[in-house]
This record gives structure tokens, sequence and C-alpha cells, in this order.
């Protein structure tokens, strides 16, 4: 599925990164624990998460994730923007919750592993 | 610090203008300002002075605490700003670097320095915590000890953690992974190495006051080392325990503090071993051995 799939799924808008839109995701992992993320097979994969702190991107970029869904319409401060800008990880905001955002993606394919 | 490390801050930190190290949005204060009020802006903003403006913004002149403290013996804090501003004023101009700032400021012994741009209209100041925040930040990201003892065929990698630092927390993992990602190491293998680092940085930031991570490579393996001064572990068989932990809520805030740090080094390293004293500090050995190419 393309990331600009993604973003219109669910109704999300690209904060970072818009040149990587046409991106491929194959798959999700959703947490807001980091140690899950990094304990996780979730390399290649798209985070779906309501944390909006540095630590989601150091963390993506740690394990090889590819992109972020930030949810519940949780602000990314510039710190996370020019972090994310610099690694080349593109952030997605989303309103809708981590429910609805893994479910919807879920039920169009997307899948964990 | 080695040569290179040390010509990096050098060359990139102190020659950058001196507009990445001055605080912008100091309100403009002009000189029929009543004392009282600026009194009350630097008490607020906890600013150590403020430039002093004509209406169209240009450089008139400075009030700082010493002008302050004399204006408050008088007991004069109804007079105009225009009665105890300091001029004529040092001041730099937008294009000077960082360095000589610096040497102004220690030359003058001033503790702060407005910018003006080529109109002299004031668009920032330096104050001194501006620049030890610039260069605390820029000694951070630089503070990279490369060794290589090319006899052993060994590169050693060493990053400073500072306790507490919530800002950098995961930024010596990062360097880490880059340096290493430099000596096609295999993608799988630089996950492990980067889990065992991210969480053995995670640890010491949450829990000790400093601390250091190490990477040691070879063409076989991979040894982190996570050494840290702190509280040291009473029973590491307990925290070895997935979900066991006794991190404050607001590490969980980041994601962090589930119990999960130990666990997941160690289930990412091929050798594992840690060194804990109560009081003195604790040690994390983990060795990643390497896929062959």
């Amino acid at each position: 599925m393309k990331l600009n799939n993604i973003i219109n799924l669910v109704k999300g808008r690209i904060c970072v990164c818009q040149h990587l839109e046409n991106l491929d995701i194959n798959k999700a992992w959703a947490a807001d624990l980091m140690s899950d993320v990094l304990a996780s097979p979730t390399e290649g994969a798209i985070l779906i998460t309501s944390l909006a702190a540095p630590q989601i991107v150091r963390t993506a970029e740690m394990v090889g994730m590819v992109g972020i869904i930030i949810v519940s319409g949780k602000k990314a401060d510039d710190t996370i923007l020019n972090l994310a800008e610099e690694l080349g990880i593109p952030i997605v905001s989303t309103d809708l919750s981590l429910f609805e955002t893994c479910g919807i993606l879920y039920y169009h394919g997307l899948r964990s592993n | 610090m080695d040569l290179e490390a040390t010509n990096k801050l050098e060359q990139e930190t102190l020659s950058c203008s001196v507009e990445k190290v001055m605080v912008r949005n100091i309100p403009q204060v002009t000189p029929y300002w009543q004392m009282r009020h600026v009194k009350e802006l630097m008490r607020i903003r906890r600013l150590d002075g403020v430039p002093i403006t004509d209406d169209e913004g240009h450089l008139l002149g400075i009030i700082s605490i010493s002008d302050l403290i004399i204006c408050i013996e008088n007991k004069d804090l109804e007079a105009p700003v225009s009665k105890y501003m300091t001029t004529p004023v040092k001041y730099l101009i937008l294009n000077k670097t960082l360095i000589e700032a610096l040497r102004e400021m220690n030359r003058f012994k001033f503790g702060r320095l407005p910018v003006v741009d080529d109109k002299f209209k004031v668009i920032g100041v330096v104050y001194w915590w501006s620049l030890f925040a610039f260069l605390q930040e820029a000694l951070d990201t630089g503070m990279v000890v490369k060794k290589t003892t090319p006899s052993e065929g060994v590169i050693s990698y060493t990053y400073q953690i500072l306790g507490k630092d919530f800002v950098h927390a995961g930024n010596a993992s990062l360097q880490m992974r880059k340096s290493l990602q430099q000596l096609s190491i295999d993608p799988k293998d630089l996950r492990r190495i980067g889990i065992i680092a991210y969480e053995a940085e995670m640890n010491i930031i949450i829990y000790a006051d400093r601390g250091s991570l190490q990477a040691k490579v070879n063409s076989e393996k991979v040894e982190v080392i996570a050494e840290d001064k702190g509280p040291g572990i009473p029973d590491v068989n307990l925290a070895l325990q997935e979900g066991f932990t006794t991190a404050p809520d607001y590490i969980r805030e980041m994601g962090f503090g589930a119990g999960m740090g130990l666990p997941n080094i160690k289930r990412n390293a091929d050798i594992f071993q840690v060194d804990s004293r109560v009081g003195v500090g604790t040690k994390v050995y983990a060795v990643v051995n390497l896929t062959r190419r």
C-alpha cells in the first residue's frame, strides 16, 4: 500500500518528507511503548502511535521502521519534525484514535508481518 | 577527545553565525517605558538584560541587572528607561561568528550582547546562557571518542551520556548506529546492536547520573559496553524479569520504563552480562556476533 493511500484512509496529513508519499508500506505496528517497538518484529513497518515525543523517531530509525503515524491529533513539535526530516522518516498526523486508525488500515489489508 | 572531533567542533560550531545562538522575540522596549515595567519583563522572562530601541527598532542602549539595581537602590522605579539605560552599548552585527561573540563577551565581561542587522535594528540578543546551551549541545553531539587499534583490528566508539538528559535521549545510540552503518554491518545485526544500545542508553538516562556507551568492533563481533555511575541494581535477577520496573510515571510518558530494557538487551545479545553494585553503578556488557557476508 502506498503511503499516500494510508494518508487518505486515515484522513491524515503528511508533516515531513512529503517526497516519500509514494513509499510502499507493507506492514504496520502500533505501540505507545517504545520498548515494545524495540522488542518486536517491526523492521520495515510503519509505526502507529499516540506518543508525540522525539523518542518515536529515534526508535523508528533504530529498528529500521519506514514511517510514523501520530494519532489522536497529537501535535508533533519542531524537535520531532526536524529529527524526522533529517532521518528521512515521513510523519503522518491524524485526528483518528489509535483504535480507529489500526482498524481502518487492518480492514484495508495492512498487517503486522 | 581526538583530533577529528576537536576539529569538527571548531570548524562547524565556532564559525557559525551568532544568529544560531541568539534569543529572538525579545520585546521591543523604548526609552520612555517606566523602569518598573522593564523590571517586570526581566523578572517574568528571566532575562538579565534587555536592549532598548527607538520606535523603529534601532538599538539605543541596554538595561542590565546592574542598571536595575541602581534604579531600585534609588527607589526610582517610576523613572523612564532613558534615565538608567547604559549607552552607548556594545553590540554584534548579524554576520559575526560565534567565536567572535565569545571573544567580545569575554573581553568586556558582558553577559549579553544585542545583535543588530545592517540597518542597526535589533533582531535578537546573545545571552551567556544561550551560548552555553548551544555549546553544550555541540559538545554533546561531538562527544565521540574514536580510537583505532590497527594491530588488533578493533575500532571503538565511545559516547558520553548524561543522566536525566531526556532531550537527547537516544542520540548516542543513533550516532553509534550511524558509525556502525559505515562499516557495512548486516542490517539484521545492526538492528540488534541498535536495540541493545538504545535500551542501555535509556537505562543510564533514567536511572544514573552519568555514563558512557561504547561499541568495540572487529570482523567477528560487536561488543556493546554501557557503564554508569548511578544507584546500581539491588537484585539483577528481578530486573531481568519482563515487566519489572522501578521507573517513575514520567518516564513511561516517553514510551520507556516498562520493565523491558534489560530483557530486551538480553534477547538481542549472544553474550550478556550485568555487573552492578548498589550505590556505585552498573555495567552492562553485550556481544553481537556478526553475520558473515
